[in-house]
């Protein structure tokens, strides 16, 4: 199958609500078969985006293409967009069967054709032997495997899935993503994914994209929106981070950042910014380290399981750092003075004031 | 300038919100037809009977027939005895309420269950039916009168003011009742709890927590009476001994003297009062919140202390042990020849063709507009929660008001407007049919707009996004997740086309009759037999009617 790119291309979309800009000037282009998640705080606008794909919004301006044909004009019965719905919208007085069915009898596919293609999307949600069960009769995974096979049978061009995974609990909300992807693999599915929770697009996902009051503040890959915020939004929205407020100094060809209370060895750069610039240090990247060149002392313990967070005060700066807890038990205590080694190569972000 | 730029986006939202309107062309033209025949059907009948009252025909705008109206005392003793009539059967019905209620929601014993099935019976009788019983026992030729007249020389008779107050408490017991019981059902019972548990006593507790929590039911329970005791024409008419009352004496004025603009007048000050409550109702009886407060499921009211207990199983046993005395009177009066007088078993008080022809009619005609009130009812409910149509509240508002428009109001502006050109309606069975309907949609309304509000927009997003477009959506989803609402709406604009008499009384052409009516004529010729006879049919029909939908809500699982 030949992958088309920028097969679905969203380019200045604008959508106001009275005085809210819950989509701002947002661009994005996607690719066939990718899968992209749009993450950002609680009315940041990605459910008013996603329902601009689906045709449940109309934008403002700005315009969509899908597989290059212009679609923004189209009302959501006419998009070749399937939508996944948070409460899973089935209905409740149809069968399973009834409900997959529906969308086919609209395109008048045959009979016999219907069948076999409810066939397949039960299966492909592993739903075999439930056709005559009612909603209200299935749990809220097999629930939502319904709501997804009733879009799958109409081979959408792109899925939207709006937090499909945030009624269920736990350990199935872990199944279901992995399911999501398996089928995302198997059936080639361009897939946009909405969700509050940054692990899990960070783990679904092919690419993130973060948004903040309706525009995007990044679009990458999820390791690189982790270790290259681009901004201190980002940064602080996608897991936890050291901002450090800075400048870089070079002295005997020796690079250095300066914080006002401490400073430690980088790495040479290949472009040095002048300003002064953010460091950005994930806490589990500060080694706990008696070599190190930095000393502090533990101010408070987190005890998280897999790890353990200190918060280390520096010459009066609050540092967190996090030490996998590989040998079962905790080696430190509040008020211990402990060395630390910070990375030679944090990520710097160079910014107005965006936080 | 922030006025400015919010009159700007209003103006903007309206012209969005039109052009949405406009998207799905058949919605719009349903909901303008709609609008047309709300105006035209509860609006205009009710405005005629204004303009008609200031005599707006012949000789223009006059002030004549008020001036009649005041300088008589007749007319004025017609307003104080409806209105004492009504004040006084309403204090009845709301403390045989509270008092039933408070057994009702505190056990679930066979007791209370049966309490509460008698407390309810009168709903499927037409209203007037106590009337009957009530003559059937006190009347000149009644039981207890002959037992008392031979027994004791007293002469004594039921009809009059007393008569009619005592078969409106019957009537409308069961609207008042359910009100109540409802609301005090809905109270968290933990609030009980904690008063007793702070020391007081259970009177204490009733009269200071459990009543003011029930406030805002008891008092929607009471003005609901009222407004039913005020339109009450049935029963003046056939117990109130000659006593004026403002209904009955509306019609007795357009039957009798073919004086509709004195009529009309009467009709202005039945309606007056009537507005004026469902105005309050609408915007200031808004739920208070307070007895909304509950939650905790499980957890049920304290039983009784023994004291409070005997009260109130004395009066609610001494209401009950009366309502069915009533109903077995009726029964009684339909299987013996005279009764009292010559109680040999009989079926000749059912060999009635024109009973026969009228129950026919009624139920063929009932039917019809239960139909359409529901119906109308569900596609007004789905406009009106999903479309933003300009001026909906306005609509909404004036459907809801033709339950509140007293019948006989509603029966004389039908004459005054659909009598003459462009319409000549009069007589027709289409009339009548219209008036149930359109007095009735209301009820057919609210329940789809209460289901609407359950059913998540999303269901219709999903529907479209599967490539359905907004009319197979509506036929497909929203019609079968309206059912429960289609068959509430149906069911009570049945019920109660089948017994209403106040409006259609003034549409029945000569030849046409109506069960209701019909059964009316008889009581008021005083010939218990065949009205008992008839009544009893009634009854089973109705009855019949609720079995099905009892029946229907198990097999299909839908609450209604
Ligand atoms: N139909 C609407 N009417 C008015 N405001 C809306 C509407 N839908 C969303 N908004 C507003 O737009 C912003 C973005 O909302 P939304 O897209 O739902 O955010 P998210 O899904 O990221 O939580 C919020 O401020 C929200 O209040
Ligand atoms: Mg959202």
């Amino acid at each position: 199958m030949s992958e088309q790119e920028n097969f679905l291309q969203l380019s200045h979309l604008y959508k106001f609500f009275d005085h809210v800009k819950a989509v701002n000037d947002i661009s994005i282009n996607i690719n066939q078969g990718e899968l992209v998640s749009f993450i950002g705080p609680s009315g940041c606008g990605k459910t008013t985006l996603l329902r601009i794909v689906g045709g449940f919004h109309q934008q403002d301006q700005g315009a969509i293409t899908l597989d290059q044909q212009k679609i923004d004009h189209l009302p959501p019965e006419d998009r070749p967009t399937g939508m996944v719905f948070q409460n899973y919208a089935l209905f409740p007085h149809m069968s399973v069967y009834k409900n997959v069915e529906y969308g086919l009898k609209i395109e008048k596919v045959n009979k016999q054709e219907r069948e076999q293609r409810i066939k397949e999307a039960l299966s492909q949600v592993q739903l075999e032997g439930y056709e005559d069960r009612k909603p209200s009769e299935l749990s809220g995974g097999q629930q939502q495997r319904v709501a997804i096979a009733r879009c799958l049978v109409l081979k959408p061009k792109v899925l939207l899935l709006d937090e499909p995974l945030s009624n269920l609990d736990a350990n199935l909300r872990m199944i279901m993503r992995e399911e999501i992807r398996r089928l995302k693999e198997e059936l080639n599915l361009t897939i946009i994914f909405v969700t509050h929770d940054q692990e899990e697009a960070l783990s679904i996902s092919d690419r993130v994209i973060v948004l903040n009051n309706g525009t995007v503040q990044q679009l990458d890959r999820p390791d690189k929106i982790y270790n290259t915020p681009s901004n201190e939004f980002v940064a602080n929205f996608v897991g936890h981070a050291n901002i450090l407020n800075g400048e870089l100094t070079e002295i005997d060809g020796n690079l250095s950042f300066h914080t006002d209370s401490f400073s430690f060895k980088v790495e040479p750069q290949t472009e040095i910014p002048t300003e002064k610039v953010k460091a950005v240090i994930r806490p589990e990247r500060i080694k706990i380290d008696s070599e190190g060149e930095l000393t502090g002392t533990i101010t408070r313990i987190v005890y998280n399981g897999n790890f353990t967070r200190y918060f280390v005060d520096i010459h009066g700066a609050d540092i967190m750092v996090d030490d996998f807890n590989a040998h079962g038990l905790d080696e430190y205590n509040r008020h211990d003075r402990i060395h630390l080694s910070f990375p030679k190569n944090p990520h710097f972000i160079v910014e107005g004031d965006e936080a | 300038m922030s006025t400015e730029t919010t009159k700007q986006s209003r103006t903007a939202r309206l012209v969005s919100d039109l052009r949405q309107f406009w998207s799905e062309p058949w919605f719009a033209i349903l909901t303008m037809v709609l609008a047309g025949a709300i105006l035209l059907f509860i609006v205009v009948p009710v405005f005629a009977v204004l303009l008609k009252s200031f005599g707006m025909n012949e000789n223009g705008f006059t002030l004549d027939y008020y001036q009649e109206f005041f300088s008589r005392t007749y007319y004025f003793d017609a307003i104080i005895n409806s209105l004492s009539a009504s004040i006084l059967s309403t204090i009845i019905v709301v403390f045989l309420s509270v008092s039933i209620s408070l057994y009702v929601t505190r056990s679930s014993s066979f007791v209370s269950k049966f309490y509460r099935g008698a407390a309810l019976l009168p709903l499927v009788a037409p209203p007037f039916i106590f009337s009957l019983s009530l003559i059937i026992l006190f009347g000149r030729n009644g039981v207890i009168t002959n037992i008392m007249n031979h027994a004791i020389g007293v002469e004594f008779s039921i009809y009059g003011f007393w008569g009619v107050v005592i078969s409106q408490v019957l009537g409308y017991f069961p609207i008042g009742y359910m009100l109540v019981e409802s609301t005090m059902r809905n109270m968290s019972p933990s609030l009980e709890h904690a008063s007793s548990d702070l020391g007081a006593s259970q009177w204490k507790t009733l009269r200071k927590i459990t009543l003011p929590l029930s406030q805002s039911g008891i008092t929607k329970a009471g003005l609901l009476v009222f407004v039913m005791a005020l339109a009450d024409f049935s029963n003046p008419l056939i117990i109130g001994g000659g006593k004026p009352f403002l209904a009955s004496e509306a019609y007795l004025l357009v039957v009798g003297q073919q004086n509709l603009e004195q009529a009309a007048v009467l009709g202005v000050f039945l309606i007056i009062p009537s507005l004026i409550i469902f105005i309050f109702q609408t915007y200031f009886l808004k739920d208070s919140g307070l007895e909304t407060i509950s939650g905790e499921s499980g957890a049920s009211n304290a039983p009784l202390s023994r004291k409070v207990k005997s009260t109130v199983m004395t009066i609610n046993t001494i209401f009950v042990a009366f309502i069915i005395l009533m109903f077995v009177m009726v029964i009684l009066g339909a299987f013996v020849k005279i009764i009292g007088i010559n109680n040999t078993f009989t079926l000749e008080h059912f060999k009635n063709r024109n009973g026969w022809d009228s129950l026919y009619t009624s139920v063929f005609v009932s039917f019809i507009a239960a139909i359409l009130a529901a119906t109308i009812g569900m596609l007004q409910g789905y406009l009106f929660a999903r479309k933003p149509i300009p001026g909906k509240k306005v609509l909404e508002f004036l459907t809801l008001f033709g339950l509140a428009v007293p019948g006989t109001v509603m029966g004389i502006g039908y004459v005054l407007i659909f009598n003459g050109p462009p319409f000549f309606l009069t007589g027709t069975v289409l009339l009548i049919v219209l008036n149930m309907t359109f007095r009735k949609i209301g009820v057919g309304l609210e329940a789809s707009i209460s289901k609407m509000h359950q059913i998540d927009s999303s269901m219709e997003e999903a529907s479209s996004d599967l490539g359905s477009g907004p009319y197979r959506t509506f036929g497909k989803i929203i019609v079968p997740l309206l059912s429960p609402a289609f068959i509430a709406g149906f069911v009570y604009t049945f019920m109660t086309a089948m017994v209403s008499i106040s409006s259609v009384i003034f549409l029945i052409a000569p030849g046409t009759n109506l069960a209701a009516v019909y059964i009316l004529n008889l009581a008021e010729q005083a010939r218990v037999g065949m009205a008992s006879a008839m009544s009893f049919i009634l009854i089973v029909i109705v009855l019949s009617c609720m079995g099905l939908l009892k029946y229907i809500e198990k097999k299909t699982g839908v609450s209604i």
